[in-house]
């Protein structure tokens, strides 16, 4: 009898041990803020006076905004931490914490002007110490990034001298790069490891649940004027159909960020009488890239036939909805000054495509696909599960199998694991792949997929090397006049269309969309947030 | 039952070190540069391979894979779990933060499966071959061969977005367990619901049924004393591992509604090859199955007094 008492206490208690569990859960949810249903802001039917509407704005987005660089807040997501430049999606590099920059004679030191009257969230001065320590802080977190660097120093309270070792053109466009964002000294530990985003932004990070959300405050001492918001929430929401569908409840004010909107979902979404879908060009350009060194895409004109042999216009039409924009040249839309006048790229001229085959030698099987001295053209193309996950790289790959098809090249589709696929890339075992790239810069862009030693020339597998190419993007690296870098990168995207290590697929467009209440959003192709000129009306 | 106990304890420490000897492993034979998956994770696409070199020495990744296994080993011995590569938060914080909101869920949709799947099953074992019976194994057929989140997402649409109910996403009140817990809830109820139907009507079938019916007693009390506990055995064991299951395997349904559980950090954490993370989930994973096995095994000692676990 006393046994199995006390196998039923224990029994008892060890049930109790998971209740007690979902007790705490609870009790800390119930200290949180209020769910968004009950802060008045998601009700649809509920006019209320601008004046009364609270200020509050609950965001969902696809990514935790917390994880990126280390940092715990994504500075254009958040815009809880600002860079020294601010590189505009649509308007380039502007003034932020910095208000000017000079450049000496010999092109080695910059000068940066510093905003007076600036302090971090936590009361600590922005000044010209800080800013060097940010910049230690930034080369050693991320090496090379601004450059080869001879000296950090502080000219003034406010101006800050960077001397590089080498003429280094990208530098603005380094210190633009959210990476580059300054936190406050006190907020970062002497290993460099940043402990909390102290920065000087709009928005102050009140607090993140990993995995689950962030809460930003206003910053009442923001150096360019009080934000009308008061409080954002900002809820990652990992699944697309359920962000959509929080959206159409009322649920979550807007949905923002790159893949936020899916292009199948702006139809339905077009519909709601009190949802705006907003869409931007040139956010992300994406590239197929090609393995110059293995057979048969060593010869060029295989690959400048296959440039012909595309017909891009019914790849955005079909696989994307016509949410995205065929590119004329290497450069996306987003980087307007650098991009090349002319359409450098001839798709869709089959007729061109089979020509140039047959010029260098092949000739059709009698199951119709094109031989050369017994051997078939035949390519694997190679696509990663992490990139088939977020862009439709899939119907992208089926649509261009057909293409080629047509002119007698098969072409073998294989999606693998992220890092396997990076591997199979590097070990130079497939022929074709492709990828988004982001990146702020265009001359490191250029570099980076074109030089011979280019980190995305060997990562991609394309093994492109030609001497005049890599003559051309080094001095267009070290080119800190812009007209006549400018210049330099024409001649680059001149030869690279030629040569066609890379093809450009598309430039996405970005698609975002908001209930029709929250007023003065600027959708930008860099994810920049003006959360500083948003209000709720209504 | 203490000494039981005991033995218990000693074998759950030896499958700990045996699991995180496995996972460790098998982490690392994954195709792939860690420190390049980490790196790109964190800076973006266009990093270095100077930046490569630096995570990869930061995180401990250039050392021999037996190192950096003992390292963790010496660390968690110590309680300390190691630091998430993503979030740069220390991996018992994150998981402490997580499996609240994972065992909630677990228990929520255990009982909607139970509250289910106990009625169902006996009424159905009882009334074999009625209408009731059809309707309930139809039903249950429906509920096995229905994926999570089709049903997860048709929930959402009727009840958050058409009559706004519930919230569609999140975690907090008890309204926003509802979803998740009826969408995971109704797939094991489905499968509980015919192991309780046919072992009921195996129980049925026995000799000690029989006489209980010989010695007069009501179908009441036959069903309830000797059939019911006697027809339990093979039903908690099935329950015991769909509740380890579900701690792990309800990605799919955290995912939906966007619910901060264990199995999405788990699932995150792979793809984001955070290993300090990966570890601590399988840990805690697998403490917690050991525990309700442990749970199931006790139970059958009450559930059948035949059942001793004592050395004599």
């Amino acid at each position: 009898m006393l046994r199995k008492f006390a196998v039923l206490s224990l029994c008892l208690l060890l049930l109790l041990v998971p209740g007690l569990f979902s007790g705490c859960g609870s009790k800390t949810a119930d200290l949180e803020a209020p769910p968004p249903a009950e802060s008045g802001t998601g009700q649809p039917g509920e006019a209320a006076p601008p004046k009364d509407v609270p200020q509050v704005v609950v965001a969902g987005l696809g990514r935790d905004p917390g994880e990126m660089y280390g940092y715990g807040a994504h500075p254009p997501l958040t815009r809880v931490l600002e860079t020294l430049i601010f590189q505009d999606g649509l308007k380039g590099l502007l003034p932020a914490l910095a208000t000017g920059w000079e450049i000496s004679a010999d092109n080695l030191t910059w000068t940066l002007f510093l905003r007076e009257g600036v302090s971090f969230h936590d009361g600590t001065p922005f000044d010209a110490v800080a800013v060097v320590q940010n910049l230690e802080r930034i080369a050693a977190m991320s090496p090379g990034r601004l450059g080869a660097l001879e000296r950090v120093e502080a000219a003034g309270t406010y101006e800050v001298r960077v001397t590089h070792k080498e003429p280094f053109a990208s530098f603005l466009y380094a210190l633009a790069w959210p990476g580059s964002a300054m936190i406050s000294p006190a907020a970062v530990d002497e290993t460099g490891k940043v402990l909390e985003p102290v920065g000087t932004g709009p928005f102050k990070r009140e607090s993140w649940e990993p995995g689950e959300k962030m809460t930003l405050v206003r910053n009442d001492l923001y150096w360019g004027g009080v934000p009308r918001l008061e409080r954002i929430e900002l809820k990652f929401i990992p699944d697309p159909t359920t962000r959509m569908m929080a959206l159409e409840a009322g649920e979550i004010d807007m949905i923002i960020d790159t893949g936020g909107v899916l292009p199948e979902q702006v139809a339905t979404l077009k519909l709601h009488p009190q949802i705006e879908v907003l869409t931007v060009a040139g956010a992300v350009p994406h590239y197929l890239s090609l393995n110059t060194r293995k057979w048969p895409l060593d010869d060029v004109r295989v690959r400048r036939a296959i440039v012909r042999a595309l017909d891009l216009e019914s790849i955005v039409r079909y696989a994307l909805e016509d949410y995205g924009k065929v590119m004329t040249s290497m450069v996306p839309y987003s980087e307007q000054e650098w991009l090349h006048p002319e359409v450098l790229f001839p798709f869709n001229r089959p007729r061109e495509a089979l020509a140039l085959l047959q010029e260098a030698g092949w000739q059709r099987g009698a199951d119709g696909i094109l031989q050369k001295d017994g051997r078939k053209l035949e390519l694997k193309f190679l696509l990663s599960t992490a990139l088939v996950g977020r862009f439709p790289y899939q119907p992208i790959a089926e649509i261009v199998q057909a293409q080629l098809g047509e002119l007698g090249i098969n072409v073998e589709i294989e999606i693998q694991e992220a890092g396997l696929w990076r591997e199979t890339l590097q070990k130079g075992e497939a022929h074709f792949s492709a990828r988004p790239w982001s990146a702020i810069c265009p001359q490191s862009r250029l570099h980076a997929w074109l030089h011979s030693a280019g980190e995305q020339n060997l990562a991609m597998g394309i093994f492109y090397h030609n001497p005049t190419m890599d003559r051309l993007t080094e001095q267009l690296l070290r080119t800190t006049n812009l007209e006549e870098a400018v210049k330099i990168s024409y001649q680059i995207q001149e030869l690279a269309a030629e040569e066609v290590p890379l093809i450009p697929l598309y430039d996405e467009v970005l698609i975002n969309a908001v209930r029709k209440k929250i007023k003065g959003y600027k959708i930008d192709p860099k994810f920049n947030v003006n959360w500083e000129d948003i209000y709720v009306d209504g | 039952m203490v000494k039981y106990l005991l033995r218990r304890f000693y074998a759950l420490l030896f499958i700990l070190l045996c699991v995180s000897a496995i996972t460790f492993s098998l982490m690392h034979l994954v195709p792939g540069d860690p420190a390049r998956v980490i790196a790109e994770k964190k800076y973006g696409e266009e990093v270095t391979a100077e930046t490569v070199e630096l995570v990869r020495e930061e995180m401990g990744l250039h050392r021999p894979i037996y190192l950096q296994y003992f390292h963790w080993l010496g660390g968690a011995l110590r309680g300390d779990f190691g630091t998430s590569f993503r979030t740069g938060r220390l991996v018992g914080e994150e998981l402490r933060a997580r499996l609240p909101a994972t065992v909630e869920l677990a228990l929520a949709a255990m009982l909607v499966s139970l509250l289910i799947a106990i009625p169902a099953g006996i009424i159905s074992a009882v009334k074999q071959y009625s209408l009731l019976d059809n309707t309930a194994m139809l039903a249950a057929m429906l509920g096995v061969s229905l994926p999570n989140f089709w049903l997860g997402l048709l929930l959402i649409l009727v009840f958050s977005v058409q009559l706004e109910w519930l919230p569609v996403f999140g975690r907090g009140e008890l309204k926003h367990l509802v979803l998740p817990a009826l969408t995971l809830g109704t797939g094991m109820a489905a499968v509980t619901t015919r192991l309780t139907r046919s072992s009921i009507l195996e129980v049925l079938r026995q000799d000690y049924v029989r006489t209980a019916r010989a010695k007069g007693l009501t179908e009441m009390l036959v069903t309830s004393r000797h059939v019911l506990k006697n027809s339990f055995i093979p039903v908690i064991t099935v329950i015991g591992l769909q509740f380890g299951a579900l701690l792990e395997g309800a990605v799919v349904v955290e995912v939906i509604f966007a619910w901060p559980g264990i199995g999405r950090l788990l699932y995150d954490s792979i793809f984001a090859r955070d290993y300090p993370v990966i570890q601590g989930c399988v840990f805690v994973i697998a403490v917690m199955y050991v525990l309700v096995n442990l749970l199931v095994d006790i139970s059958y000692a009450w559930l059948d007094p035949r059942i001793r676990y004592e050395v004599k």
